[in-house]
């Protein structure tokens, strides 16, 4: 089985690897989701889910490809976990189709239950066992199938996790990693279709949730198994999947590898949860934007046209498309008002004399004191993405009313 | 502590806060004592509510004989009484501690209750339970060190035959009880105060009165009978008739007796009480069930066909008694022994005879509801003491099945 | 990573263990001295019963009726457990888990039958279903002569499991609240359907509140006196209240310790199967509800309320049926009922949940929180009173009492000691599981924020355990209330409670007069059962 799966992962791993480094953007990624998938495993069409008086999945489309990580990110509370559980079939949809493999599991008139899916779940709280022993655990799924089978499809799964020693332990003598470990060889033992990860690594301690990382990512290359991961960490998210499906407020804001929705966030609820996004806002005139640190080439932003002469935007700017320089007060941009270290580098807060606020990202050599009036130039070299401005929406920083003040900063 | 939960039983400090208050309330013989049972009782003194300027403690008159009558369809007639009356006692004054035994005993604190009206200075503190166990009590209190209890009345002569046994009860004086039966006072360690007999209570509508053998052995092997009778044989009464037929006729005639009952058929019972109304509604011809059953059950519908049969100088002639003994290491002993002559007066007696329907144990005394007298009744002639010997007659209703 | 985990695993390791009694004397002292006080009245029997000569010993020991009465009590003890089992167990799970219309109502009701006494509902099943009971009149001129036998085995193993078998619904209830649902959820997305994921998930989880219901109730079974007397069936108790009745208290002793025997086999028994592995560390107890009954709904409620009816209606439609009647031609003043009857069971009770509570804490925070066989051995050791007899435990108290305590001899705090001694494992296992949902690493935080180990179980643990030891408390309060032969034998003298009047008037036959303080005590224990119900899942984090 693992080898026959075993054909993902390809180019795509070097890509994940490679997150947010600054390649130019691939054009072929949102046109890619819009086509349709040439043979999904899971396929999510329109689902709903309702409670009494909420809504917790509104119109949710989207298909899981064979082989790749899916991930859905989002705050809490946005549906993502629901979106899981519909997938299991722990929850019956109000409305819309799923389907696996081209069965349909669920809709109006159909609905499998979740032990007839064929769909793998880890939980959250890995939720073992704890009358069983590691083996007796690994090998719940497999109930129905000869004892010597079963026994080497266990032993091949702890071989896979790298706990055979562990398996006549209970699970409570198990560190949290062991745990997870012991939840991915149980789900992955019947051999599912899709397996489904709910918050994997939210349990584990920091250190350990990187390593964890690693270790899922290579267990799931291995067994070479489609899977669909739901995360409110966007390190994590980006770090692993090979697209990343990002939900808010029951619905699916954004479909993309993590690239995509990392630098060109549809939305400015993506733009401000996948990173620390700052805004510049600005005036369309001519060929440029008018914004607080200058004007800026509408060609650099990308999709802009002629059509929006005149109009009020806010330009994404992440930490590292920016760079501050000391100046004499007069020549400023603005004034660094927080220094945030992280070890590597610097970030700097710097509030603009629009009031716009933006955050500037420096090598750790590169030390700055607040207060110290700055000029912020604009470092990236690829295209930016906007969004009209919407000055009451309070999701968004850097909103302040775009009052070009015409500064000739240089870009 | 003990004062607050003396305040917040809201009583009248009737709760003992050290095990061993002797002062009690005049009146309340059950309650603590609360409000409500005083007014409850402000309404029922009745003619005794004496006290209001009397001449130290001796009630205020003679108290009346009907005070101490029942009443209803059985209590008619009543001839005229002789014996000691309260009057020629000497007063009751103080405080007594009771064990008195559940049951019947419950009917028997209302006697208390009078006797405590008529003297206003006297007071008893009971205390119910069954009166095996109060027995079991005594014997264990008097075993570490002293009870404490100054009388012991018990509903049934077994369990004041036990403590008296464990030498645990003080002889009482022969004046007392010279007017009861020997053999219910045996040695004067105790003294029966009110006897009930073994009957037979048959469906008139079934059987007429010279149909019912004399001699209970006959019932086992009588046809007419088979089918028709009911008993209750987890009753204390019924297993002290049993043990009685064992002392009297042998393990084996009664065994037999038993396997000759069970033969016929018989409907089982949880108490004689059901096993007299079983009779009374047609539902058995007959039964065995101690006398005032019957009696009650034609208190309460005097148009019931039942009447009471009894036999001649066997075990179901049997006459127990609830009886009372002074207990040993009282300090009252002649308070007790006073208490126990008030309880043999004609009032007393007339008392059990007409409100409880026992038999009175005076000499004398008649009792009511046309019943035979005591001296009447062929009773058999039994060391009631030997009634408390249970266990083989238990053995015994096992092995042939009957529990 | 294999470091990384390993460090973790130790210092998980050390959390759970850093709890040893060495590290606390005066806690393991504290429960030991509670556990002693209440196994002491065994001294008595141990005393009476060496008077017994050995050979009659034996001999008394294999007659037929003593190996009879033995293999009846086992029979009864079996059967009444199992039938609480099987009832009380598919009630808990429909009530927890499945989409019952009106589930409070029937949670509710199907708890309430405990507050009855077992001697009434005993008394009102023989005078509703005995063979001149109400039903037999009702039926007598539809031709039906004779209704199937009330009396023996087969009654009495009807009428005590459905006034015990609340035992095993509320500790299944217990556990079932606390279940991790994701675990049932896994199990199914691992292929199993909802009845295989019960049986391999969730019945496991929930044997050992299952056990601990089953537990107190065949315990009960074995103690009770008043249901095996009034239906007819020779057990144990009917034994030895049939020696004590014949002064043959050494021949009673006798029994008692033969009794207390079988009570040892049934706490090991239990040990072996229910013990819960404190696993404390299984959260995330979210709880569904969406287990549709479907088409089962009808039949499920039938059932449901068939058991109300049984376990509830019949006592209660006996009782009123009993207030409607008049009362008896001659009752006396001695019968008078007085409402402060009322309030002298309920302040003894209160005072009895009270003491039982406070001493529960350390034997139950000790049993919980160490593996020693010294806390296991406490904790066990206050099963021992509630398995023994009323009536042995009240003669054992008067002896004791008579003989070395007389300043205590029939007050109120020997009265209420011999209830802590009765009921005291009730609030002993409530408390233990709730101590075992608390994680002990809460404690540590307290004391490195400055709590002494009192304070820190004072300010954290207490209020996180409060739940499980008010639910033990009001267990503890509403079988006191309906405790009858330890109450006869001990109470202060003039010191009537519900039961000492509900026993004298039934004693003399006035049924109709038993009736309003019954239904005042089933009312009164009602009030405390509503208290204990809705302590329910409180403590499920």
């Amino acid at each position: 089985m693992l080898s026959e799966k075993d054909r993902r992962h390809g180019e795509n791993d070097t890509v994940t690897e490679h997150r947010r480094g600054g390649a130019a953007r691939t054009t072929t990624g949102r046109e890619s989701d819009e086509r349709s998938v040439d043979d999904p495993v899971l396929d999510l069409s329109g689902v709903t889910k309702r409670y009494a008086s909420e809504t917790a999945v509104e119109d949710v489309s989207l298909s899981v490809r064979e082989g790749e990580l899916l991930t859905l990110l989002g705050p809490s509370g946005c549906g993502k976990t629901t979106t899981l559980r519909l997938m299991a079939g722990l929850e019956r949809p109000s409305g819309g189709t799923i389907e696996v493999d081209d069965r349909r599991v669920a809709g109006p008139d159909a609905f499998v239950k979740p032990e007839e899916r064929g769909i793998g779940l880890v939980f959250q709280e890995f939720a073992l066992f704890p009358h069983l022993t590691v083996a007796e655990n690994v090998g719940f799924g497999l109930a129905d199938r000869p004892e010597a089978e079963r026994d080497a499809r266990v032993a091949e799964m702890l071989d896979l996790v790298d706990l055979a020693d562990y398996a006549d332990r209970p699970p409570s003598d198990l560190s949290g990693g062991q745990r997870q470990r012991v939840a991915l060889a149980r789900s992955l033992a019947p051999e599912p279709d899709v397996l489904l990860l709910d918050e994997p690594f939210s349990n584990l301690d920091v250190r350990l949730r990187v390593e964890m990382r690693e270790e899922v990512h290579r267990i799931l290359r291995e067994a070479g198994v489609t899977a669909v991961s739901v995360t409110h960490d966007q390190e994590e998210a980006l770090s692993i999947s090979d697209r990343v499906a990002v939900m808010n407020d029951g619905r699916v804001e954004q479909v993309g590898s993590p690239e995509e929705v990392f630098q060109h966030p549809e939305s400015r609820f993506v733009a401000s949860f996948l990173g620390q996004a700052s805004f510049l806002s600005g005036q369309v005139s001519d060929d440029r934007v008018v914004t607080g640190i200058g004007p800026v080439a509408t060609a650099r932003l990308a999709g802009l046209d002629d059509t929006y002469g005149g109009a009020l935007v806010d330009v994404l700017v992440r930490p590292d498309d920016l760079r501050a320089t000391p100046t004499s007060r007069d020549d400023a941009d603005g004034e660094i008002v927080y220094r945030q270290y992280n070890g590597p580098n610097f970030v700097y807060r710097v509030e603009l004399e629009n009031g716009d606020v933006v955050h500037c990202q420096h090598n750790h050599a590169e030390e700055f004191v607040v207060g110290e009036p700055v000029r912020v130039d604009l470092a990236a070299d690829h295209s930016l993405a906007w969004y009209p401005a919407e000055p009451d929406d309070a999701a968004t920083t850097g909103n302040a009313p775009a009052v070009p003040d015409g500064g000739d900063t240089p870009d | 502590m003990e004062r607050d939960e003396r305040d917040r039983i809201g009583g009248d400090g009737r709760i003992p806060s050290d095990g061993r208050q002797r002062t009690a309330s005049r009146r309340r013989l059950l309650g603590t004592g609360a409000a409500l049972g005083a007014a409850a009782l402000a309404g029922c003194l009745g003619p005794f509510d004496g006290g209001d300027g009397g001449d130290g403690g001796t009630g205020t008159g003679s108290p009346e004989l009907d005070t101490f009558r029942g009443s209803g369809a059985q209590v008619g007639g009543r001839p005229e009484l002789s014996g000691v009356r309260i009057d020629d006692l000497p007063p009751l004054e103080g405080s007594l501690d009771v064990y008195i035994g559940g049951g019947e005993g419950g009917l028997y604190l209302d006697l208390l209750e009078i006797l405590q009206d008529v003297y206003p200075d006297f007071g008893v503190v009971p205390r119910q339970a069954p009166s095996a166990q109060l027995a079991n009590t005594i014997i264990t209190e008097v075993e570490g060190g002293g009870s404490e209890a100054d009388l012991f009345w018990s509903i049934d002569a077994g369990s004041l035959g036990a403590v008296a046994d464990a030498g645990a009860t003080v002889q009482l004086p022969a004046d007392v009880v010279e007017n009861v039966p020997e053999n219910f006072r045996p040695d004067r360690q105790w003294v029966g105060v009110a006897g009930r007999a073994r009957s037979i209570p048959y469906n008139t509508e079934q059987f007429s009165a010279d149909e019912i053998p004399d001699d209970v052995m006959a019932l086992a092997t009588d046809d007419r009978f088979s089918g028709g009778l009911g008993w209750a044989p987890t009753y204390g009464a019924f297993q002290a008739f049993v043990t009685a037929m064992r002392v009297l006729e042998g393990r084996e005639t009664t065994k037999e007796w038993l396997e000759g009952i069970l033969d016929g058929g018989v409907t089982e019972y949880a108490n004689e009480f059901l096993v007299s109304d079983a009779a009374a509604v047609g539902e058995t011809g007959a039964g065995f069930a101690n006398h005032y059953y019957a009696l009650r059950v034609k208190a309460a519908r005097p148009s019931a066909p039942v009447d009471l049969a009894f036999t001649r100088g066997d075990a179901g002639a049997l006459i127990n008694a609830s009886a009372v003994g002074v207990v040993e290491g009282t300090g009252k002993r002649e308070l007790a022994q006073r208490l126990v002559r008030h309880l043999l007066t004609v009032e007393a007696q007339e008392f059990f005879a007409t409100r409880t329907f026992a038999y009175p144990m005076v000499e004398d005394h008649p009792p009511v509801g046309g019943l035979p007298t005591i001296d009447e009744l062929e009773t058999p002639d039994l060391d009631l003491a030997k009634l408390s010997d249970v266990e083989p007659t238990l053995e015994l209703l096992q092995e042939v099945g009957v529990l | 990573m294999a470091t990384e985990d390993r460090i973790e695993r130790v210092a998980e390791q050390a959390a759970r263990e850093s709890d040893d009694d060495e590290s606390r004397p005066g806690l393991t002292l504290v429960a030991g001295a509670v556990a002693a006080a209440v196994v002491s009245p065994v001294a008595w029997l141990l005393l009476r019963a060496s008077e017994v000569g050995l050979d009659q010993a034996l001999d008394l020991m294999v007659r037929p009726t003593a190996v009879q009465v033995l293999v009846n009590s086992l029979l009864l003890v079996v059967l009444v457990t199992a039938g609480s089992v099987l009832l009380g167990v598919p009630m808990a799970v429909l009530t927890v888990r499945a989409d019952l219309p009106f589930e409070r109502f029937w949670t509710v009701a199907l708890a309430l039958p405990l507050v009855v006494p077992s001697y009434i509902g005993a008394f009102a099943y023989v005078s509703a279903f005995g063979p001149r009971g109400a039903l037999a009149d009702v039926l007598a001129p539809l031709g039906v002569e004779r209704l199937p036998a009330i009396y023996g085995l087969e009654g009495t193993v009807l009428v005590l499991t459905l006034f015990v078998y609340p035992y095993v619904f509320l500790t299944t209830r217990a556990s079932l609240l606390s279940f991790d649902e994701s675990l049932f959820e896994a199990a199914r997305t691992l292929g199993h359907t909802r009845r295989e994921a019960f049986r391999r998930v969730v019945l496991p989880r929930i044997l050992p509140g299952i056990t601990a219901g089953a537990l107190l109730v065949a315990l009960y079974a074995l103690s009770d006196f008043g249901t095996p007397a009034i239906m007819h069936f020779d057990v144990f108790t009917r034994s030895i209240y049939v020696e004590y009745t014949n002064f043959g208290r050494d021949t009673a002793a006798l029994l008692s310790l033969q009794l207390l025997a079988v009570t040892a086999v049934i706490l090991a028994v239990e040990s072996r199967v229910g013990r819960d592995q404190g696993d404390y560390a299984s959260r995330g107890s979210r709880r569904v509800r969406d287990r549709s009954l479907g088409w089962w709904t009808v039949p499920a409620l039938a059932a449901l309320a068939l058991v109300a009816v049984l376990a509830l209606g019949v006592p209660l439609g006996v009782l009123f049926m009993w207030l409607g009647r008049s009362g008896p031609a001659y009752a006396g003043g001695g019968f008078a009922f007085e409402w402060t009857y009322g309030l002298n069971s309920a302040y003894v009770s209160a005072a009895a949940a009270l003491v039982s509570t406070l001493a529960a804490l350390p034997v139950a925070y000790l049993a919980a929180r160490s593996r020693s066989r010294l806390a296991a051995l406490f904790e066990r050791a206050t099963y021992v009173g509630y398995a023994m007899p009323g009536i042995v435990l009240g003669l054992a108290l008067v002896y004791l009492g008579a003989t070395h305590v007389r300043s205590v001899y029939q007050t109120l705090p020997l009265l209420v000691f011999a209830y802590v001694v009765r009921f005291l494992p009730q609030a002993v296992g409530a408390t233990r599981s709730s101590v075992l949902q608390v994680d002990p690493r809460l404690t540590d935080a307290a004391r490195t924020l400055g709590q002494s180990s009192l304070g820190a179980f004072r300010r954290v643990t207490l209020p996180l355990i409060a739940p499980g030891v008010v639910a033990g408390a009001a267990l503890v309060f509403l079988t006191t209330m309906k405790e009858l032969p330890a109450t006869l034998l001990l109470h202060p003298t003039g010191f009537e409670t519900l039961v000492t009047y509900i026993w004298g008037v039934q004693e003399a036959g006035y049924y109709g007069q038993a009736a309003l303080p019954a239904l005042a005590l089933v009312a009164l224990s009602a009030v405390s059962m509503l208290l204990l119900l809705t302590q329910e899942g409180k403590d499920v984090k």
